[in-house]
């Protein structure tokens, strides 16, 4: 458009009032011009119409295969570049429980990296339970972790109207306890070993693997036992190291059922012996099962009610778990029914000391050697005043704790620093005034990468929700709780560049389920991730050995 | 040109008052008539009948052969506006207009000329009246002869056929009024127009070409005052017409149009020397209702945002009260009555007794699994009295009655049957809740030992520390 005026001869802020003014008095976009456009338009919309109704193809269809009009956009998914803000180049692991497998997910990209399932080998009741990994330089091209099953009666626990057991389904390979070797190979899960076959031995809770990544611990609290396996080679079969087994003789064995632990008794551990007919364990499948189904949170008071079925109750311990002291020489194996934790040299797979958690109990108990064949130790228990449930190494070894649960509901903490774990004491306890009873329940723990924080998942029976606490270490004292996160709160994960706690949630099996992760450091909060699946486990697979001292090794 | 016969005006309801008398007269293309008389004596009441403002009681007027009077209100009012020029004793200038609006609105009101064109003109006309400096000051800007101009100029805009002025120079000062007598007989002059003035001054009739004299009503005298020659020409004005030749017949407004040279009106606004009377006007007092609306908008969105919040904030505190304030679950089971089972639900109120929660209509429902689903079964309280609401304050128990009369029910554990109770509740901290309310929808699961079996039986399947229990609960797991 023509100017009429001499616009460059103006000064710059008069070109600019003049400017202002034709764009204020419309004359730099006409009403002409609207129309104008307007009208070319509608005549292009109409004469698209006309095409259409008259069995022709529109304008636009016009395109399709045609060299007249451009060809689709292509757009390459794995170039796009979204709004996702990556987590770190970490890669998470998380077991199904009754859906059957495992996944893992790259917080670097928001996907599923590799998943299997378990029902595809054979196995007819997999219930994918908890899990531990070797360290990988780098997961993307691989990595290995160990995996426990449940199955059998566990199935019967859930409200679930099935007929899994009428369908036979529930048999020889459904009965659970598997344990299994699995290995992602840069580009799918591959199922490599079913340890519990090669062995023998089959546990289905808490899997742990050593310091030194040399092998693993596997523990089971409905047959109190449990295992040291070491690690198999490219083309070898797992070995056990050493196993036992746990039994309580309570001094009134003929009392009331909820005396038979309150009042006292003794704990026995023995080591397993292997048949020597087969070289193996029999304890596969449900075989030494003293329950019918697992030591579920708070179950311990249905087992002193007599309420949960099982060939013998009344000598359970809840032997349900292992960790390791980051020093690589000494485990601890979990007693929930006793709050116990008896310390064990992996130098010679001997019992060495006994500690023990409730407030107002010795802290730190005698452990005699009563048998050579099979070697048998024995630890003598007064009174039991409340069961216990997870526990923990921080990741420089110098402390332990171990929740006390129902009947205290508290944290005892241990000074682990001494070299001679018979020295090992209780100094305090981490409590909170709203775990009062049953519930809400301190219930699975790990520590932030510089050990300044434990981070602890606290249970509230459903539907509530469950939260987290966070725990000064220095002074043992709660200093902030994420309340409200999810259903079912379990096992938590600390990303090993310091930044991230990934909480797990799970949902009681068939309710919601994600992950709900904050910050180490700050302790703000940072988004949640979905995820399929009653989650019983989140493990981040290391990519440095060091990174065991803070992973499924330490803590549960 | 304009012929006026036998005109009277009375005005009162009985019309006693006759303000013109029967007056007759006729002034030709080009000259000049001065209407002269005392106050009173109905100069105006008369130049208001010819300019169509005031209706005759009797008698006619012809304006170039047209009786105005006699045509529709539209048509009267188009003629008005396009063929007589009104100058009035006071300038009677728009006080929020330019100069030049002032001018071109008669012409944009009448639609005669486009909007291009009236400026055009109306900025011409401002510089033969002397005041092309001045076309863009407001009247308030303006002197009392400079705003006189302004009207003149606004006179013409049509191209009238015929100027009326009435008292035009009233209010000024003798050299003011020099000066606009002689624009008036110069614009006369050169755009060949009838003039009629109403006037008191004797140097306007001196100049006139015909002098009508009334008094009370009636012509007293009409007289030829004026010489061919005219008067002398003033210096404000420059016309580029011969004022000694007529003018020609046509718009003399339109030939000087021709010949102009000077930039149009709009040109000149377009250079933007008004953008910041603009901004000021207008955009700059927009801004306070910008902001006001904007802080209308904020406030609405953080009303909103508010309302938003404590509705959350309530569902959440609503969800925590109903989830974790209250824990539910079964208690016990025993046999009985009768076929049945007493099932005891326990309501516990974590919170606290002074902090009491109402639980209305809870609705307690039984299942048996047969196959792979569930089958309901007779379910009631153990109390038909139970209120509707509950006010729970601490670990209230309520009894129910199932009766799980059900054949082929699924065994998962052997002989017992795999039971699910639903209780669904209205959950609030209020007896008489609006909208503070919630449901909460549970499930327990249990086993139950069916009535009349052998416990021996069972053992023989199963084990247990001591004798099969009635009931077996599903963990919260």
């Amino acid at each position: 458009m023509p100017e009429k005026f001499p616009v460059e001869k103006l000064s710059a802020t008069q070109q600019l009032k003049y400017k202002m003014y034709q764009l204020i008095s419309g004359q730099l976009v006409t009403r002409r011009d609207i129309l104008t456009a307007g009208a070319a338009g509608a005549t292009g919309i109409a004469l698209d119409r006309f095409f259409a109704m008259s069995g022709g193809k529109s304008a636009a269809g016009a395109g399709v295969g045609s060299q007249a009009w451009p060809e689709p956009v292509i757009a390459n998914a794995q170039k796009l570049k979204g709004e996702f803000k990556t987590l770190g180049d970490y890669v998470y692991l998380a077991p199904e429980k009754l859906g059957g497998g495992t996944h893992a997910v790259d917080f670097a990209t928001g996907q599923t990296l590799a998943w299997i399932a378990y029902w595809n080998y054979g196995d007819s009741c997999p219930i994918s339970h908890h899990l531990a990994a070797y360290p990988s330089p780098d997961p993307h091209k691989g990595f290995e972790f160990v995996n426990s099953t449940q199955g059998g009666s566990n199935v019967m626990i859930y409200g679930l109207p099935t007929t899994i057991q009428e369908r036979g389904l529930l048999e020889k390979w459904g009965q659970g306890n598997h344990i299994y070797r699995v290995q992602y190979d840069g580009s799918q899960m591959v199922l490599k070993e079913d340890i519990s076959a090669t062995t023998g031995i089959g546990l289905g809770v808490h899997i742990t693997v050593y310091p030194d990544a040399k092998g693993f611990a596997a523990a089971d609290g409905q047959k109190d036992i449990a295992a040291f396996f070491d690690r198999a080679g490219a083309n070898e079969k797992t070995e056990v190291l050493s196993a036992f087994r746990a039994d309580w003789i309570a001094a009134q064995k003929d009392g009331p059922l909820n005396e038979n632990w309150s009042k006292g008794g003794t704990l026995r551990i023995s080591r397993l012996v292997k048949a020597k007919e087969t070289g193996r364990y029999a304890y596969e499948g449900a075989t030494g099962n003293k329950i019918d189904w697992e030591m579920v949170p708070m179950a311990e008071d249905l087992v002193s009610t007599g309420q949960i079925p099982g060939a013998d109750p009344k000598a359970l311990t809840g032997l349900d778990a292992v960790v390791h002291h980051p020093g690589n020489i000494y485990s601890a194996l979990i007693i929930r029914m006793l709050s116990t934790a008896v310390i064990i040299d992996r130098r010679t797979f001997e019992p060495v000391a006994c500690l023990h958690m409730p407030e107002g109990s010795d802290d730190n108990l005698k452990i005699t050697k009563v048998h050579g064949t099979p070697d048998t130790w024995e630890v003598k228990f007064d009174d039991i005043k409340c069961v216990g449930h997870e526990a923990g190494f921080s990741p420089d070894g110098k402390i332990f704790t171990m929740m006390n649960n129902i009947q205290q509901n508290n944290m005892a903490v241990f000074d682990t620093s001494h070299a001679d774990p018979k020295e090992w004491r209780r100094f305090t306890f981490v409590k909170d005034p709203n775990w009062v009873g049953q519930f809400p329940s301190p219930f699975h723990l790990c520590f932030s990468m510089d050990g300044s924080k434990m981070f602890v998942s606290v249970l509230s029976p459903k539907p509530a929700n469950s939260g987290v606490c966070v725990v000064d270490t220095k002074t043992w004292r709660i200093i902030k709780k994420f309340e409200n996160v999810g259903p079912d709160c379990q096992t938590m994960s600390v990303s090993y560049d310091g930044k991230y706690v990934f909480q797990i949630y799970s949902g009681f099996q068939r309710l919601t389920s994600g992950v709900y992760i904050f910050r180490q450091d700050n302790l703000e909060f940072v988004g949640r991730q979905p995820n399929f699946g009653g989650h019983h486990d989140c493990v981040i697979i290391p990519t440095k050995l060091e990174h065991l001292r803070n992973s499924r090794c330490t803590t549960l | 040109m304009l012929k006026v016969d036998h005109l009277s005006k009375k005005f009162s309801a009985d019309r006693s008052v006759e303000a013109v008398s029967d007056v007759s007269l006729e002034v030709e293309q080009g000259q000049f008539l001065a209407v002269v008389g005392r106050s009173g004596s109905g100069k105006s009441t008369l130049l208001g009948m010819i300019g169509g403002i005031n209706k005759p009681t009797s008698g006619t007027i012809l304006i170039n052969s047209i009786n105005q009077w006699a045509l529709n209100d539209d048509r009267h009012s188009d003629f008005r506006n396009q063929t007589i020029g009104f100058v009035f004793q006071f300038a009677s200038l728009l006080p929020t207009l330019r100069a030049i609006d002032n001018v071109a609105l008669p012409a944009l009101i009448g639609g005669s000329l486009s909007y291009k064109e009236a400026y055009a003109r109306a900025h011409t006309l401002l510089n033969h009246v002397g005041l092309s400096e001045r076309f863009d000051s407001f009247p308030g800007q303006l002197s009392g002869g400079e705003q006189r101009r302004v009207a003149i100029a606004r006179a013409l805009i049509n191209s009238p056929s015929v100027i009326l002025a009435d008292e035009p120079t009233a209010d000024l000062d003798q050299e003011t009024e020099e000066e606009i007598l002689n624009l008036l007989l110069e614009i006369h002059k050169a755009f060949n127009l009838t003039m009629v003035v109403v006037t008191h001054s004797g140097s306007i009739a001196e100049r006139a070409d015909k002098v009508l004299r009334m008094n009370k009503g009636l012509v007293e005298s009409v007289e030829v005052s004026r010489s061919e020659t005219g008067a002398p020409i003033g210096t404000a004005l420059k016309l580029s017409a011969n004022d000694s030749e007529p003018a020609p017949p046509v718009s003399a407004v339109e030939t000087i149009f021709q010949t102009s040279n000077e930039p149009s009106a709009e040109e000149k606004i377009r250079l933007g020397e008004g953008v910041e009377r603009l901004i000021g006007r207008y955009v700059l007092w927009l801004i306070p209702i910008l902001l006001v609306a904007w802080g209308i908008n904020a406030a609405v969105a953080t009303y909103e945002r508010t309302v938003l919040d404590a509705k959350e904030n309530q569902r959440i505190e609503l969800e925590d009260l109903a989830m974790k304030g209250l824990r539910a679950d079964v208690k016990n089971v025993t046999d009985g009555p009768g076929k049945g089972y007493t099932v005891t639900l326990y309501l516990n109120n974590t919170i606290g007794p002074d902090k009491p929660i109402y639980v209305m209509a809870p609705a307690v429902r039984g299942f048996v699994q047969v196959g792979n689903s569930w089958q309901e079964v007779a379910m009631k309280p153990a109390n038909s009295n139970n209120p509707k609401v509950l006010k729970v304050t601490g670990n209230q128990t309520y009894d129910y009655i199932i009766e799980p009369d059900v054949t082929g029910y699924a065994q998962l554990l052997p002989y017992y049957m795999h039971v699910r109770i639903t209780n669904d509740m209205i959950v609030s901290p209020s007896d008489q809740p609006k909208t503070d309310l919630i449901e909460r929808n549970d499930s327990y699961y249990v086993y139950l030992k069916p009535h009349g079996l052998d416990d021996a039986k069972i053992l023989q399947k199963m084990k247990f520390p001591g004798k099969p229990p009635v009931w077996i609960p599903m963990p919260p797991h």
